[in-house]
Protein backbone atom coordinates (compact mmCIF):
# COMPACT_ATOMS: atom_id res chain seq x y z
CA UNK A 1 0.00 0.00 0.00
CA UNK A 2 1.30 3.40 -0.90
CA UNK A 3 1.82 5.91 1.83
CA UNK A 4 -1.37 7.97 2.37
CA UNK A 5 -0.30 9.61 5.59
CA UNK A 6 1.94 12.40 4.43
CA UNK A 7 3.25 15.03 6.78
CA UNK A 8 0.71 17.44 5.26
CA UNK A 9 -2.11 15.18 6.40
CA UNK A 10 -0.70 15.11 9.94
CA UNK A 11 -0.47 18.89 10.03
CA UNK A 12 -4.03 19.25 8.78
CA UNK A 13 -5.54 16.71 11.18
CA UNK A 14 -3.65 18.27 14.08
CA UNK A 15 -5.05 21.64 13.12
CA UNK A 16 -8.64 20.34 12.94
CA UNK A 17 -8.18 18.61 16.30
CA UNK A 18 -6.61 21.74 17.78
CA UNK A 19 -3.52 19.78 18.85
CA UNK A 20 -0.06 21.28 18.74
CA UNK A 21 2.40 18.87 17.16
CA UNK A 22 6.05 19.97 17.15
CA UNK A 23 7.51 19.99 13.63
CA UNK A 24 10.15 17.39 14.49
CA UNK A 25 7.42 14.95 15.60
CA UNK A 26 5.35 15.15 12.41
CA UNK A 27 7.24 12.39 10.57
CA UNK A 28 7.13 10.17 13.64
CA UNK A 29 3.32 10.48 13.86
CA UNK A 30 2.99 9.90 10.15
CA UNK A 31 4.86 6.62 10.34
CA UNK A 32 2.81 5.53 13.39
CA UNK A 33 -0.55 6.41 11.90
CA UNK A 34 0.15 4.60 8.67
CA UNK A 35 -0.12 1.02 10.07
CA UNK A 36 -3.24 1.95 12.07
CA UNK A 37 -4.96 3.06 8.90
CA UNK A 38 -3.71 0.01 7.07
CA UNK A 39 -5.30 -2.13 9.75
CA UNK A 40 -8.69 -0.51 9.25
CA UNK A 41 -8.18 -0.69 5.53
CA UNK A 42 -8.81 -4.44 5.88
CA UNK A 43 -12.48 -3.57 6.54
CA UNK A 44 -12.86 -2.46 2.96
CA UNK A 45 -12.19 -6.03 1.84
CA UNK A 46 -15.60 -7.04 3.18
CA UNK A 47 -18.24 -7.29 0.46
CA UNK A 48 -21.08 -4.95 1.50
CA UNK A 49 -22.93 -4.91 -1.83
CA UNK A 50 -26.24 -6.06 -0.36
CA UNK A 51 -25.91 -4.52 3.07
CA UNK A 52 -28.14 -1.58 3.90
CA UNK A 53 -26.20 1.11 5.81
CA UNK A 54 -27.06 0.96 9.51
CA UNK A 55 -27.27 4.23 11.37
CA UNK A 56 -29.87 3.06 13.79
CA UNK A 57 -30.50 -0.25 15.45
CA UNK A 58 -33.66 0.41 17.43
CA UNK A 59 -36.13 0.52 14.54
CA UNK A 60 -37.75 3.51 16.20
CA UNK A 61 -38.67 6.74 14.48
CA UNK A 62 -39.95 10.21 15.37
CA UNK A 63 -39.15 10.21 19.05
CA UNK A 64 -39.90 13.78 19.98
CA UNK A 65 -40.67 15.67 23.15
CA UNK A 66 -43.25 18.39 23.79
CA UNK A 67 -41.91 21.92 24.27
CA UNK A 68 -42.01 21.91 28.06
CA UNK A 69 -39.36 23.20 30.46
CA UNK A 70 -38.11 20.42 32.72
CA UNK A 71 -36.57 22.14 35.74
CA UNK A 72 -36.03 18.75 37.45
CA UNK A 73 -33.12 17.99 35.16
CA UNK A 74 -31.58 21.45 35.18
CA UNK A 75 -28.37 22.10 37.09
CA UNK A 76 -27.77 24.91 39.50
CA UNK A 77 -24.89 27.15 38.52
CA UNK A 78 -22.54 25.55 41.05
CA UNK A 79 -23.52 22.04 39.90
CA UNK A 80 -22.87 23.04 36.29
CA UNK A 81 -19.42 24.37 37.17
CA UNK A 82 -18.49 21.64 39.65
CA UNK A 83 -16.21 19.77 37.22
CA UNK A 84 -14.70 22.83 35.60
CA UNK A 85 -10.92 23.12 36.07
CA UNK A 86 -11.39 26.88 36.16
CA UNK A 87 -14.41 29.09 36.63
CA UNK A 88 -15.07 32.72 37.45
CA UNK A 89 -18.25 34.63 38.33
CA UNK A 90 -20.46 31.79 37.13
CA UNK A 91 -18.56 31.29 33.85
CA UNK A 92 -16.37 28.46 32.64
CA UNK A 93 -12.91 29.86 31.89
CA UNK A 94 -10.59 28.80 29.07
CA UNK A 95 -7.54 30.38 27.55
CA UNK A 96 -8.37 33.05 25.00
CA UNK A 97 -9.79 31.81 21.70
CA UNK A 98 -9.38 35.08 19.87
CA UNK A 99 -6.12 36.94 19.47
CA UNK A 100 -6.58 40.65 19.20
CA UNK B 1 -12.35 45.14 -15.34
CA UNK B 2 -16.01 44.09 -15.17
CA UNK B 3 -16.99 42.96 -11.67
CA UNK B 4 -20.12 41.00 -10.82
CA UNK B 5 -20.55 40.24 -7.11
CA UNK B 6 -21.94 36.79 -6.29
CA UNK B 7 -23.47 36.71 -2.84
CA UNK B 8 -25.13 33.91 -0.91
CA UNK B 9 -26.54 34.31 2.58
CA UNK B 10 -26.71 31.88 5.44
CA UNK B 11 -29.25 33.15 7.91
CA UNK B 12 -29.61 31.70 11.39
CA UNK B 13 -32.82 32.29 13.25
CA UNK B 14 -33.19 31.38 16.89
CA UNK B 15 -36.61 29.89 17.58
CA UNK B 16 -38.49 31.20 20.57
CA UNK B 17 -39.57 27.87 21.96
CA UNK B 18 -39.89 27.62 25.72
CA UNK B 19 -37.36 24.79 26.05
CA UNK B 20 -34.14 23.94 24.22
CA UNK B 21 -33.79 21.83 21.08
CA UNK B 22 -32.71 18.51 22.57
CA UNK B 23 -33.39 18.89 26.30
CA UNK B 24 -36.00 20.41 28.59
CA UNK B 25 -33.82 23.30 29.78
CA UNK B 26 -35.30 26.78 29.73
CA UNK B 27 -34.29 28.27 26.36
CA UNK B 28 -34.15 31.84 27.68
CA UNK B 29 -30.54 33.04 27.61
CA UNK B 30 -30.79 36.80 27.23
CA UNK B 31 -29.88 38.65 30.44
CA UNK B 32 -29.81 35.45 32.49
CA UNK B 33 -27.27 34.46 35.14
CA UNK B 34 -24.56 32.48 33.31
CA UNK B 35 -24.80 28.69 33.35
CA UNK B 36 -28.13 28.50 35.15
CA UNK B 37 -30.07 26.90 32.27
CA UNK B 38 -28.04 23.76 31.64
CA UNK B 39 -28.29 20.00 32.07
CA UNK B 40 -26.21 16.94 31.08
CA UNK B 41 -27.48 17.14 27.46
CA UNK B 42 -26.60 20.76 26.67
CA UNK B 43 -23.36 20.62 28.64
CA UNK B 44 -22.30 17.64 26.56
CA UNK B 45 -21.77 15.31 29.52
CA UNK B 46 -21.07 11.66 28.66
CA UNK B 47 -24.09 9.41 28.29
CA UNK B 48 -26.67 12.17 28.02
CA UNK B 49 -29.35 11.51 25.41
CA UNK B 50 -30.84 14.23 23.19
CA UNK B 51 -34.57 14.20 22.37
CA UNK B 52 -35.74 16.69 19.71
CA UNK B 53 -38.28 19.38 20.54
CA UNK B 54 -41.44 18.69 18.51
CA UNK B 55 -42.52 22.32 18.32
CA UNK B 56 -39.10 23.40 16.99
CA UNK B 57 -39.32 20.75 14.22
CA UNK B 58 -42.83 21.91 13.31
CA UNK B 59 -41.72 25.56 13.22
CA UNK B 60 -38.77 24.72 10.99
CA UNK B 61 -41.19 23.01 8.57
CA UNK B 62 -43.58 25.95 8.86
CA UNK B 63 -40.83 28.36 7.84
CA UNK B 64 -39.86 26.06 4.97
CA UNK B 65 -43.46 26.04 3.76
CA UNK B 66 -43.65 29.84 3.98
CA UNK B 67 -40.52 29.97 1.79
CA UNK B 68 -42.04 27.63 -0.78
CA UNK B 69 -39.83 24.66 0.08
CA UNK B 70 -40.40 20.98 -0.52
CA UNK B 71 -40.60 19.12 2.80
CA UNK B 72 -38.63 15.92 3.19
CA UNK B 73 -41.00 13.38 4.66
CA UNK B 74 -38.19 11.41 6.31
CA UNK B 75 -35.27 13.28 7.80
CA UNK B 76 -32.50 12.67 10.28
CA UNK B 77 -30.03 14.64 12.35
CA UNK B 78 -26.27 14.47 11.90
CA UNK B 79 -23.21 15.30 13.93
CA UNK B 80 -21.03 18.12 12.69
CA UNK B 81 -17.68 17.70 14.40
CA UNK B 82 -15.40 20.56 15.25
CA UNK B 83 -13.49 21.67 18.30
CA UNK B 84 -14.29 24.99 19.82
CA UNK B 85 -14.79 25.87 23.49
CA UNK B 86 -18.38 27.09 23.03
CA UNK B 87 -19.37 23.67 21.71
CA UNK B 88 -19.24 21.41 24.75
CA UNK B 89 -19.96 18.11 22.95
CA UNK B 90 -17.31 18.89 20.30
CA UNK B 91 -20.04 18.37 17.73
CA UNK B 92 -23.13 20.27 16.80
CA UNK B 93 -26.33 18.35 16.04
CA UNK B 94 -27.41 19.61 12.64
CA UNK B 95 -28.82 18.35 9.34
CA UNK B 96 -26.83 17.77 6.16
CA UNK B 97 -28.09 15.06 3.82
CA UNK B 98 -31.77 15.24 4.73
CA UNK B 99 -32.81 18.67 6.01
CA UNK B 100 -36.48 19.26 6.84
CA UNK B 101 -36.93 21.64 3.88
CA UNK B 102 -35.29 22.04 0.47
CA UNK B 103 -35.63 24.02 -2.79
CA UNK B 104 -37.57 27.09 -1.84
CA UNK B 105 -37.71 30.57 -3.28
CA UNK B 106 -38.03 34.06 -1.92
CA UNK B 107 -38.78 36.37 -4.82
CA UNK B 108 -35.68 36.17 -7.06
CA UNK B 109 -33.52 34.31 -4.58
CA UNK B 110 -33.55 30.52 -4.58
CA UNK B 111 -33.45 28.89 -1.17
CA UNK B 112 -31.22 25.83 -1.06
CA UNK B 113 -32.43 24.53 2.29
CA UNK B 114 -33.97 25.28 5.64
CA UNK B 115 -32.60 23.00 8.30
CA UNK B 116 -32.76 22.49 12.02
CA UNK B 117 -29.80 22.67 14.37
CA UNK B 118 -28.76 23.93 17.80
CA UNK B 119 -27.03 27.06 19.01
CA UNK B 120 -23.65 27.05 20.77
CA UNK B 121 -22.74 28.58 24.10
CA UNK B 122 -21.78 32.21 24.33
CA UNK B 123 -18.14 33.32 24.67
CA UNK B 124 -17.03 36.51 26.31
CA UNK B 125 -13.44 37.52 25.69
CA UNK B 126 -11.78 39.40 28.55
CA UNK B 127 -8.19 39.95 29.67
CA UNK B 128 -6.63 37.15 27.67
CA UNK B 129 -9.26 34.66 28.81
CA UNK B 130 -12.46 33.35 27.29
CA UNK B 131 -15.50 33.07 29.57
CA UNK B 132 -18.21 30.60 28.62
CA UNK B 133 -21.92 30.63 29.31
CA UNK B 134 -23.88 27.57 28.16
CA UNK B 135 -27.38 28.96 28.69
CA UNK B 136 -27.57 29.40 24.91
CA UNK B 137 -26.09 25.98 24.19
CA UNK B 138 -28.76 23.81 22.58
CA UNK B 139 -31.26 26.57 21.86
CA UNK B 140 -33.10 25.67 18.63
CA UNK B 141 -31.64 27.34 15.58
CA UNK B 142 -32.96 27.24 12.05
CA UNK B 143 -30.55 27.86 9.20
CA UNK B 144 -31.80 29.25 5.91
CA UNK B 145 -29.26 28.83 3.12
CA UNK B 146 -29.75 30.80 -0.08
CA UNK B 147 -28.23 30.06 -3.44
CA UNK B 148 -25.68 32.72 -4.52
CA UNK B 149 -28.38 34.71 -6.31
CA UNK B 150 -27.83 38.03 -4.57
CA UNK B 151 -25.98 40.68 -6.53
CA UNK B 152 -25.48 43.69 -4.25
CA UNK B 153 -25.40 44.84 -0.62
CA UNK B 154 -28.83 46.46 -1.14
CA UNK B 155 -30.33 43.18 -2.42
CA UNK B 156 -28.86 41.42 0.60
CA UNK B 157 -30.60 43.89 2.88
CA UNK B 158 -33.93 43.47 1.08
CA UNK B 159 -33.64 39.69 1.33
CA UNK B 160 -32.82 39.82 5.05
CA UNK B 161 -35.70 42.15 5.81
CA UNK B 162 -38.07 39.81 3.94
CA UNK B 163 -36.83 36.79 5.89
CA UNK B 164 -37.19 38.76 9.10
CA UNK B 165 -40.72 39.80 8.21
CA UNK B 166 -41.77 36.25 7.34
CA UNK B 167 -40.25 34.80 10.51
CA UNK B 168 -42.04 37.43 12.58
CA UNK B 169 -45.34 36.85 10.74
CA UNK B 170 -45.03 33.18 11.65
CA UNK B 171 -44.36 34.15 15.27
CA UNK B 172 -41.48 31.68 15.59
CA UNK B 173 -38.68 34.09 16.51
CA UNK B 174 -38.01 37.73 17.41
CA UNK B 175 -35.49 37.69 14.57
CA UNK B 176 -33.68 40.60 16.19
CA UNK B 177 -30.30 41.10 14.51
CA UNK B 178 -28.91 43.37 17.22
CA UNK B 179 -29.91 40.89 19.95
CA UNK B 180 -28.46 38.01 17.95
CA UNK B 181 -31.69 36.02 17.51
CA UNK B 182 -31.15 36.51 13.77
CA UNK B 183 -27.62 36.23 12.39
CA UNK B 184 -26.32 36.45 8.90
CA UNK B 185 -23.18 35.10 7.30
CA UNK B 186 -22.65 36.27 3.75
CA UNK B 187 -20.46 34.27 1.38
CA UNK B 188 -19.02 36.40 -1.37
CA UNK B 189 -16.88 36.16 -4.41
CA UNK B 190 -16.64 38.05 -7.66
CA UNK B 191 -16.99 37.13 -11.27
CA UNK B 192 -14.36 39.09 -13.20
CA UNK B 193 -14.95 39.90 -16.85
CA UNK B 194 -17.60 37.12 -17.03
CA UNK B 195 -14.78 34.59 -16.89
CA UNK B 196 -12.75 34.39 -13.68
CA UNK B 197 -13.97 33.78 -10.15
CA UNK B 198 -12.23 35.08 -7.03
CA UNK B 199 -11.85 32.75 -4.00
CA UNK B 200 -14.92 32.36 -1.77
CA UNK B 201 -14.98 34.29 1.48
CA UNK B 202 -17.43 33.74 4.29
CA UNK B 203 -17.90 36.71 6.62
CA UNK B 204 -18.64 36.21 10.31
CA UNK B 205 -19.49 38.45 13.29
CA UNK B 206 -21.78 40.82 11.45
CA UNK B 207 -24.13 42.13 14.12
CA UNK B 208 -26.36 44.65 12.38
CA UNK B 209 -28.20 45.21 9.14
CA UNK B 210 -25.96 48.14 8.22
CA UNK B 211 -23.00 45.93 9.15
CA UNK B 212 -24.12 43.30 6.62
CA UNK B 213 -24.22 45.87 3.85
CA UNK B 214 -20.96 47.58 4.77
CA UNK B 215 -19.14 44.26 5.22
CA UNK B 216 -20.32 42.99 1.82
CA UNK B 217 -19.30 46.22 0.10
CA UNK B 218 -15.92 46.17 1.85
CA UNK B 219 -15.35 42.57 0.78
CA UNK B 220 -16.34 43.30 -2.84
CA UNK B 221 -13.80 46.12 -2.99
CA UNK B 222 -11.13 44.10 -1.18
CA UNK B 223 -11.49 41.11 -3.50
CA UNK B 224 -11.40 43.27 -6.60
CA UNK B 225 -8.21 44.91 -5.35
CA UNK B 226 -6.70 41.55 -4.35
CA UNK B 227 -7.52 40.01 -7.70
CA UNK B 228 -6.00 42.86 -9.66
CA UNK B 229 -2.76 42.20 -7.73
CA UNK B 230 -2.47 38.41 -7.56
CA UNK B 231 -4.96 37.07 -10.16
CA UNK B 232 -5.70 34.14 -7.82
CA UNK B 233 -8.97 32.38 -8.68
CA UNK B 234 -11.32 30.18 -6.73
CA UNK B 235 -10.51 26.52 -6.19
CA UNK B 236 -11.85 23.78 -3.93
CA UNK B 237 -9.40 24.53 -1.11
CA UNK B 238 -8.98 28.28 -0.91
CA UNK B 239 -12.25 29.27 0.72
CA UNK B 240 -11.56 31.40 3.82
CA UNK B 241 -13.47 32.84 6.73
CA UNK B 242 -13.03 36.50 7.53
CA UNK B 243 -14.32 38.29 10.60
CA UNK B 244 -16.02 41.68 10.41
CA UNK B 245 -14.45 44.30 12.63
CA UNK B 246 -17.19 46.88 13.12
CA UNK B 247 -14.81 49.36 14.77
CA UNK B 248 -12.28 49.33 11.97
CA UNK B 249 -14.98 48.78 9.33
CA UNK B 250 -12.97 46.03 7.67
CA UNK B 251 -12.80 42.25 7.41
CA UNK B 252 -9.81 40.28 8.70
CA UNK B 253 -8.68 36.74 7.99
CA UNK B 254 -9.93 34.35 10.68
CA UNK B 255 -9.10 30.90 9.41
CA UNK B 256 -8.81 28.75 6.39
CA UNK B 257 -12.30 27.33 6.05
CA UNK B 258 -12.91 23.69 6.91
CA UNK B 259 -14.37 21.84 3.99
CA UNK B 260 -17.52 19.82 4.56
CA UNK B 261 -15.38 16.65 4.77
CA UNK B 262 -13.37 18.11 7.64
CA UNK B 263 -16.51 18.26 9.77
CA UNK B 264 -16.83 14.48 9.45
CA UNK B 265 -20.61 14.60 9.37
CA UNK B 266 -22.32 11.36 10.24
CA UNK B 267 -25.89 10.44 11.20
CA UNK B 268 -26.61 11.13 14.87
CA UNK B 269 -26.87 7.64 16.39
CA UNK B 270 -28.75 8.90 19.46
CA UNK B 271 -31.73 10.28 17.56
CA UNK B 272 -33.93 7.97 15.46
CA UNK B 273 -35.05 9.28 12.05
CA UNK B 274 -37.97 11.66 12.02
CA UNK B 275 -41.02 11.21 9.83
CA UNK B 276 -43.56 13.92 9.16
CA UNK B 277 -46.30 12.44 6.99
CA UNK B 278 -47.87 14.39 4.13
CA UNK B 279 -50.98 14.81 6.28
CA UNK B 280 -48.94 16.24 9.14
CA UNK B 281 -47.16 18.63 6.79
CA UNK B 282 -50.51 19.74 5.36
CA UNK B 283 -51.77 20.30 8.90
CA UNK B 284 -48.78 22.58 9.51
CA UNK B 285 -49.44 24.36 6.21
CA UNK B 286 -52.99 25.02 7.37
CA UNK B 287 -51.62 27.01 10.30
CA UNK B 288 -49.72 29.45 8.02
CA UNK B 289 -51.06 32.97 8.48
CA UNK B 290 -51.83 35.24 5.56
CA UNK B 291 -48.34 36.27 4.42
CA UNK B 292 -47.16 39.83 3.63
CA UNK B 293 -47.37 39.40 -0.16
CA UNK B 294 -50.99 38.23 0.08
CA UNK B 295 -51.84 41.07 2.44
CA UNK B 296 -50.36 43.68 0.10
CA UNK B 297 -52.34 42.27 -2.82
CA UNK B 298 -55.53 42.33 -0.73
CA UNK B 299 -54.98 45.93 0.37
CA UNK B 300 -54.43 47.06 -3.18
CA UNK B 301 -57.79 45.61 -4.22
CA UNK B 302 -59.30 47.76 -1.44
CA UNK B 303 -58.01 50.77 -3.34
CA UNK B 304 -55.03 51.49 -1.11
CA UNK B 305 -51.81 52.83 -2.61
CA UNK B 306 -48.64 50.72 -2.82
CA UNK B 307 -47.19 52.88 -0.07
CA UNK B 308 -50.13 52.37 2.31
CA UNK B 309 -50.35 48.65 1.51
CA UNK B 310 -46.68 48.15 2.29
CA UNK B 311 -46.83 50.15 5.50
CA UNK B 312 -49.88 48.28 6.76
CA UNK B 313 -48.48 44.84 6.02
CA UNK B 314 -45.02 45.56 7.41
CA UNK B 315 -45.93 44.07 10.73
CA UNK B 316 -48.43 41.23 11.14
CA UNK B 317 -49.89 42.59 14.37
CA UNK B 318 -50.39 46.02 12.86
CA UNK B 319 -52.07 44.60 9.77
CA UNK B 320 -54.29 42.35 11.89
CA UNK B 321 -55.65 45.53 13.50
CA UNK B 322 -56.55 46.87 10.07
CA UNK B 323 -58.07 43.51 9.15
CA UNK B 324 -60.21 43.59 12.27
CA UNK B 325 -61.69 46.97 11.27
CA UNK B 326 -62.00 46.36 7.55
CA UNK B 327 -63.62 43.00 6.99
CA UNK B 328 -65.49 43.67 3.73
CA UNK B 329 -63.58 43.28 0.53
CA UNK B 330 -65.45 46.28 -0.92
CA UNK B 331 -65.19 48.55 2.05
CA UNK B 332 -65.58 52.20 1.15
CA UNK B 333 -63.70 53.40 4.20
CA UNK B 334 -60.50 51.37 3.86
CA UNK B 335 -58.48 54.44 2.86
CA UNK B 336 -59.99 56.46 5.70
CA UNK B 337 -59.02 53.78 8.26
CA UNK B 338 -55.58 53.26 6.72
CA UNK B 339 -54.86 56.98 7.12
CA UNK B 340 -55.84 56.86 10.78
CA UNK B 341 -53.75 53.75 11.47
CA UNK B 342 -50.68 55.00 9.64
CA UNK B 343 -51.22 58.49 11.10
CA UNK B 344 -52.37 59.20 14.66
CA UNK B 345 -52.66 55.57 15.80
CA UNK B 346 -49.11 54.77 14.74
CA UNK B 347 -47.89 57.04 17.53
CA UNK B 348 -49.32 54.90 20.32
CA UNK B 349 -49.09 51.28 21.44
CA UNK B 350 -52.28 49.53 20.35
CA UNK B 351 -53.89 46.46 21.86
CA UNK B 352 -56.05 44.76 19.26
CA UNK B 353 -58.72 43.76 21.78
CA UNK B 354 -59.39 47.44 22.48
CA UNK B 355 -60.07 48.20 18.82
CA UNK B 356 -63.78 48.69 18.15
CA UNK B 357 -64.58 48.61 14.41
CA UNK B 358 -67.91 50.34 15.06
CA UNK B 359 -66.10 53.48 16.26
CA UNK B 360 -64.25 53.74 12.97
CA UNK B 361 -67.44 53.29 10.98
CA UNK B 362 -69.18 56.02 13.01
CA UNK B 363 -66.28 58.40 12.46
CA UNK B 364 -66.31 57.70 8.74
CA UNK B 365 -70.07 58.23 8.46
CA UNK B 366 -69.74 61.64 10.14
CA UNK B 367 -66.43 62.74 8.70
CA UNK B 368 -68.01 65.64 6.79
CA UNK B 369 -69.17 67.22 10.02
CA UNK B 370 -65.78 66.89 11.70
CA UNK B 371 -62.55 68.72 11.08
CA UNK B 372 -59.52 66.57 10.28
CA UNK B 373 -57.86 67.55 13.54
CA UNK B 374 -61.06 66.63 15.40
CA UNK B 375 -61.04 63.20 13.72
CA UNK B 376 -57.44 62.63 14.79
CA UNK B 377 -58.25 63.67 18.32
CA UNK B 378 -61.41 61.54 18.46
CA UNK B 379 -59.81 58.36 17.17
CA UNK B 380 -57.18 58.52 19.89
CA UNK B 381 -59.58 59.56 22.63
CA UNK B 382 -62.22 56.98 21.76
CA UNK B 383 -59.52 54.30 21.81
CA UNK B 384 -58.16 55.55 25.08
CA UNK B 385 -61.50 55.94 26.87
CA UNK B 386 -63.29 53.14 25.01
CA UNK B 387 -66.18 55.50 24.24
CA UNK B 388 -67.98 56.01 20.93
CA UNK B 389 -66.28 58.97 19.17
CA UNK B 390 -69.68 60.44 18.27
CA UNK B 391 -70.56 60.74 21.95
CA UNK B 392 -67.22 62.45 22.57
CA UNK B 393 -67.75 64.76 19.59
CA UNK B 394 -71.15 65.82 20.93
CA UNK B 395 -69.81 66.37 24.44
CA UNK B 396 -66.98 68.51 23.17
CA UNK B 397 -69.06 70.32 20.59
CA UNK B 398 -66.83 69.20 17.76
CA UNK B 399 -69.51 68.81 15.11
CA UNK B 400 -69.14 71.47 12.48
CA UNK B 401 -72.07 73.59 11.42
CA UNK B 402 -72.58 73.08 7.72
CA UNK B 403 -76.12 74.39 7.75
CA UNK B 404 -75.91 77.32 5.32
CA UNK B 405 -78.85 79.24 6.81
CA UNK B 406 -77.24 79.25 10.20
CA UNK B 407 -73.86 80.19 8.81
CA UNK B 408 -75.36 82.94 6.65
CA UNK B 409 -76.67 84.68 9.74
CA UNK B 410 -73.25 84.61 11.36
CA UNK B 411 -71.57 85.65 8.10
CA UNK B 412 -73.87 88.69 7.69
CA UNK B 413 -72.91 89.90 11.15
CA UNK B 414 -69.24 89.39 10.42
CA UNK B 415 -69.53 91.36 7.15
CA UNK B 416 -71.39 94.21 8.88
CA UNK B 417 -68.82 94.43 11.67
CA UNK B 418 -65.69 94.26 9.51
CA UNK B 419 -65.97 96.88 6.73
CA UNK B 420 -62.22 97.17 6.38
CA UNK B 421 -61.75 93.45 5.83
CA UNK B 422 -64.60 93.50 3.33
CA UNK B 423 -62.93 96.35 1.46
CA UNK B 424 -59.68 94.39 1.46
CA UNK B 425 -61.47 91.42 0.04
CA UNK B 426 -62.95 93.46 -2.79
CA UNK B 427 -59.40 94.44 -3.78
CA UNK B 428 -57.83 91.10 -3.11
CA UNK B 429 -60.08 87.99 -2.96
CA UNK B 430 -57.20 86.01 -1.46
CA UNK B 431 -57.68 87.89 1.82
CA UNK B 432 -60.97 86.11 2.59
CA UNK B 433 -59.18 84.03 5.24
CA UNK B 434 -59.60 86.74 7.83
CA UNK B 435 -63.40 86.80 7.38
CA UNK B 436 -63.59 83.00 7.46
CA UNK B 437 -61.65 83.14 10.70
CA UNK B 438 -64.18 85.60 12.13
CA UNK B 439 -67.06 83.28 11.20
CA UNK B 440 -65.23 80.40 12.84
CA UNK B 441 -64.71 82.50 15.95
CA UNK B 442 -68.35 83.63 16.17
CA UNK B 443 -69.53 80.04 15.77
CA UNK B 444 -67.31 78.92 18.63
CA UNK B 445 -65.13 76.95 16.24
CA UNK B 446 -67.98 74.76 15.08
CA UNK B 447 -68.40 76.16 11.57
CA UNK B 448 -67.23 74.03 8.68
CA UNK B 449 -64.54 76.35 7.24
CA UNK B 450 -65.17 75.28 3.64
CA UNK B 451 -68.90 75.96 3.88
CA UNK B 452 -68.26 79.23 5.73
CA UNK B 453 -65.99 80.37 2.91
CA UNK B 454 -68.59 79.52 0.29
CA UNK B 455 -71.30 81.38 2.19
CA UNK B 456 -69.10 84.46 2.54
CA UNK B 457 -68.18 84.46 -1.13
CA UNK B 458 -71.81 84.23 -2.08
CA UNK B 459 -72.84 87.09 0.24
CA UNK B 460 -69.97 89.35 -0.81
CA UNK B 461 -70.79 88.98 -4.50
CA UNK B 462 -74.40 89.87 -3.75
CA UNK B 463 -73.19 92.99 -1.88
Amino acid sequence: MSSIITSDVIVKVAKLARINIPTEKVDQFASQLEPILEHFESLSKVDTTNVVPTYQTTGLNTILREDIIDTERMFTQSEALSNAPQSSNGYFVTSATIKK
Amino acid sequence: MKITPIIGLEVHVELKTKSKMFCGCDAEHFHTEPNTHTCPVCLGLPGALPVPNKKACEWCIKLGLALGCTINEETFFERKNYFYPDLAKSYQISQLQKPFCINGKLEDVRINRVHQEEDTGKSVHVNGETLLDFNRSGVPLVEIVSEPDIKSPEDAKTYLLKIQQIVRYLGISDADIEKGSMRCEPTINLCIDDEFYTPLVEIKNVASLTGVMTAIQYEIDRQAEQYSQDKITKNSTNKTTRGWDADKQQTFLQREKEGSADYRYFPEPDIPPIIFSKEQVEAIRATLPEMPEAKIAKYKTLGLSDYDSNLLSEDSYFSSIFDKIITDSDSVYAKFVANLLIGPLKTIEITIDKINPEYFKNLFDNKDQLSSSAIKQLVLESYDKQVDPLILAKQQNLFQVSDTNKLEEIAKDVIANNPKAVADYQKNPMSIGFLVGQVMKSSGGSANPQVAKEVLEKLLVLN
